[in-house]
């Protein structure tokens, strides 16, 4: 007796994206390259419905594409929450971020680049102390809760 | 006592108790008149957190400013009885605004 071949587990899934909000890859696979590429234009806002449409976006200017900067010291935020606990983390490393931040942007909205570029090299010195502290904390706590 | 505090910790806690409603850390620097460094200040504060001398609030927004708004830090109860408790055996108070 022949065993009926099961359904394959990715089309159980179409329709994913709708319910739960999660980029339905799966859906992905089944399309043609073509289907693919049309779906991403749309995705990406670069769809012309009509002939007409698509003159017009031919002859516009193409926008510039858009830089998105990060924040001062982003990788120091990441940096410490991997070193350190939540606690730790949020009463010695966070202000300063924080601190650091407001100055930086206050700085730079008064157009000076140079003094925002010196509060954030500061700002890396300045951290060490509670980094230093927080990583104190993360250990002698880890040491108890492990071994106590 | 090994919760009692330590010189530059009364210094903040000084600080803090001549501003009821509490400072960001920034402002306790600029208090101490360059005794409490911006990068001892948290170290500092925190401690005094951890010993409950200090209490920590963190308001929803700041007014006018973007971002995520900054600790505001203001004395307890208990740190305000260390610091009369210390002001009558005699302890001073070097580099505190007066």
């Amino acid at each position: 007796m022949s065993e009926r071949p099961r359904k394959r587990k990715e089309k159980r899934y179409i329709g994913y994206e709708r319910t739960c909000g999660y980029p339905d890859r799966t859906l992905e696979k089944l399309m043609t390259p073509d289907v693919r590429r049309r779906l991403n234009e749309i995705r990406h806002g670069l769809a012309t419905t009509t002939d007409a449409a698509r003159e017009h976006q031919a002859a516009s200017p193409v926008p510039a594409p858009r830089k998105i900067e990060l924040p001062p010291a982003h990788l120091l935020v990441v940096v410490s929450k991997w070193l350190l606990n939540a606690e730790a983390y949020g009463r010695y490393v966070e202000p300063h971020v924080l601190d650091m931040r407001l100055e930086y942007f206050k700085a730079i909205a008064a157009g000076r680049r140079v003094q925002a570029r010196w509060i954030v090299v500061r700002g890396y010195w300045d951290v060490l102390a509670p980094l230093r502290r927080g990583l104190w904390i993360t250990i002698t706590r880890w040491l108890r809760e492990g071994y106590g | 006592m090994k919760d009692w505090p330590t010189a530059s910790e009364m210094l903040v806690m000084r600080i803090l108790q001549d501003e009821p409603r509490g400072l960001y850390g920034l402002q306790v620097v600029e208090h101490s008149d360059g005794v409490v460094k911006r990068g001892s200040v948290y170290v500092l504060l925190g401690r005094l957190e951890e010993k409950g001398f200090v209490r920590v609030i963190r308001p929803k927004a700041e007014t006018g400013l973007p971002g995520m708004p900054r600790p505001i830090y203001q004395l307890t109860g208990q740190g305000s009885k260390v610091l009369a408790a210390a002001e009558t055996i005699g302890l001073s108070f070097s580099g505190a605004r007066q």
